[in-house]
């Protein structure tokens, strides 16, 4: 009877208006076990009959290094600039009307849609030195196709849906009130921006930028075609996956993965933090 | 500081939401916008605060020509419906804002701006909650801050639209007072848009009462309420009931009884009366002058007795003394009727 008793009291605090939780949180451990953990864990071990010593030399190897300097760089900047290019598209789109906004609105995700190695064929025949734009870049010295600049460009196309996207829904929500606030209390609209505008949109700045650097960090297909896949140069971190592989050096293969998933999780862990001290005003 | 607009017109469109407007505002009062949701108070607000142009027409602030200046050049305080709070700045910060901005000049000191906000945030009894966020505030606290927030510039001129169409009875009826106190303090000359006659009348030192763009009356709260110039002023500020009449010999006669009329009487023949619900006596029965009507519903209501009669076919509302009110009442009772006043217009 106490038992019993106990046993309903229990049931009745833990009672909640919205069900489901048992039955949803299985199937999101399950799922995300399934697809997300399992694999990872099955990269963690391979390099295992290398030992923790193979491991590090394979991971320092100069050619690994140069790999990984690029691929975390390349993805860094093309990320920087979409962050500031894509709140200037959002920006636009969201602002003001003018005819052919939707079709703009569109082409943003097309670079989603497109196959990456279509993306990369185009690129590269476009900023090749007898290309389109590369014909007129070369005189000046500069060369985009078969350089890290390359690798730059076909990551910065990948990327833009990813910011635009994420800033767009909060502009869009963002009251023109606060502004007009802003404006009667004396903000030229540069201060407006800077101190009212900027730091409601930050976060979600920095949502994108996150998306757009990670997906950047992994990308393939767009970007052997215009790099020249030059080692020591141009040659990005996955490619140097697939040629460790091709050469049967599966535990190589694997320690290269490792490096790259440590170090994705290591930036996108900063970047959440950074995002949650952003938003500290926003909890209750 | 006054405020003279002359012909004020803004148009959406082809609609025009504002329409010819001429009002003038004395300094140091407190003005009510007073109308209906598409009557054009909001806009003509904003176009006093800046934030709508006016397409025709002039707006003079202290004698000077502000029709097209900037906000912030016309020193104006304005506080949003929805208090327009910056939500990723603490509540000091909020009310800093306007101190810290670059225009200012010249520039102030962070201990002036430290000292002046917090007198402020005082003023409005906040200061202890100076280092919160908008999000953990109450409906209420928001409004004070963005206040406090409009008084920091020391503007000419308040301008608050709907201040507390969003707080709930008790909240509102507090910070009525306490605005009305504020505005006793500081003299600003404020005006306020509303919907709520209640408010405009018990808080306004004169009301403006707006239709459709166009300004209705002006006066004094008891001016409008006890002289409306208009069928829509009079039953916007609570008119009660309906009726048709003929307006005969000086009086309006309604179902066969004569009533006395308050306002200019109309021309002879069929008009409009409106009979406050207040303005309904019981009457002892076969009296000279009363009506016959038939109780359909009785309310108690705090010290009010709210009955619904059946006039004629037509109901009427009428509000009675719950405690003067000896005679025991019942639905479905027939009572005499006695209408003490009416305000009557043609048409």
């Amino acid at each position: 009877m106490t038992a019993s008793s106990g046993f309903s009291l229990f049931r009745r605090r833990n009672r909640s208006i919205i069900p489901g939780f048992g039955l949803t949180l299985g199937i999101t451990l399950t799922h995300l076990t399934l697809i997300v953990l399992i694999p990872l864990a099955a990269l963690m071990l391979r390099p295992w009959d290398i030992g923790l010593s193979g491991f590090i030399n394979q991971v320092t190897e100069p050619r690994v290094l140069a790999a990984l300097r690029l691929s975390f760089g390349a993805a860094f900047a093309a990320a920087a600039i979409n962050a500031v290019f894509g709140l200037a598209v959002a920006w636009v789109l969201v602002r003001y009307d003018f005819p052919g906004r939707r079709v703009v609105d569109a082409i943003v995700d097309l670079p989603f849609a497109l196959p990456t190695a279509v993306a990369g064929i185009a690129l590269t025949s476009l900023y090749a030195p007898n290309g389109w734009v590369g014909q007129y870049l070369d005189p000046l010295g500069i060369k985009v196709a078969y350089t890290p600049l390359g690798v730059v460009v076909a990551l910065t196309f990948i990327g833009l849906p990813f910011v635009v996207r994420t800033v767009q829904p909060v502009l869009e929500e963002l009251d023109t009130e606060l502004e007009e606030a802003a404006a009667c209390l004396g903000a030229s609209r540069f201060e407006t921006f800077v101190r009212v505008i900027f730091p409601v949109i930050f976060p979600a700045l920095l949502t994108g930028f996150a998306l757009a650097l990670a997906r950047a960090v992994g990308e393939y297909g767009s970007v052997i075609f215009i790099a020249g896949n030059m080692p020591m140069v141009s040659e990005i971190a996955p490619l140097l996956i697939v040629i460790k592989l091709e050469q049967f050096n599966y535990a190589g293969a694997a320690s290269v993965g490792i490096a790259m998933l440590i170090l994705s999780f290591a930036m996108l862990l900063v970047i959440n933090l950074l995002q949650r001290w952003s938003r500290r005003w926003a909890g209750v | 500081m006054s405020i003279n607009i002359k012909n004020l017109t803004k148009r959406f469109g082809g609609f025009a939401a504002v329409d010819g407007i001429d009002l003038d505002i004395q300094s140091g009062e407190l003005m009510a916008l007073l109308g209906p949701s598409g009557s054009g108070k909001t806009t003509l607000l904003r176009m006093i605060g800046g934030l709508d142009y006016a397409d025709e027409g002039t707006l003079l602030i202290e004698g000077q020509d502000a029709t097209l200046s900037e906000p912030h050049a016309r020193r104006v305080g304005f506080v949003f419906q929805h208090y327009a709070l910056f939500r990723h700045m603490s509540v000091f910060e909020n009310v800093a804002f306007g101190l810290r901005v670059s225009r200012r000049k010249p520039k102030m000191s962070e201990e002036d701006i430290r000292s002046r906000v917090t007198n402020l945030l005082e003023l409005v009894q906040l200061a202890p909650l100076s280092g919160r966020y908008p999000n953990q505030l109450s409906g209420g606290q928001r409004q004070r801050v963005a206040l406090a927030r409009a008084l920091a510039t020391e503007p000419r001129v308040l301008l608050l639209d709907e201040p507390f169409g969003a707080l709930d009875a008790k909240v509102r009826k507090e910070l009525r007072r306490w605005l009305r106190d504020i505005h006793k303090g500081m003299g600003v000359t404020t005006v306020f848009v509303t919907h709520d006659q209640e408010e405009a009348l018990e808080l306004a030192d004169r009301v403006a009462i707006l239709n459709k763009g166009r300004i209705e009356q002006v006066g004094t709260p008891a001016e409008v309420y006890d002289h409306p110039a208009s069928a829509f002023v009079c039953d916007f500020l609570g008119g009660g009931t309906r009726l048709d009449c003929v307006v005969a010999d000086g009086a309006a006669v309604i179902a066969g009884a004569r009533v006395p009329v308050v306002n200019e009487l109309p021309p002879p023949g069929p008009a409009t009366a409106y009979i406050r619900a207040h303005d309904i006596d019981l009457a002892e029965p076969g009296e000279a002058g009363t009506l016959s009507a038939t109780i359909r519903l009785i309310q108690p209501v705090g010290p009010q007795l709210r009955l619904d009669l059946m006039l004629d076919g037509r109901v009427v509302e009428a509000v009675l003394d719950r405690h003067a009110t000896s005679t025991p009442l019942a639905p479905g009772q027939t009572v005499s009727l006695r209408l003490r006043r009416a305000n009557v217009y043609a048409g």
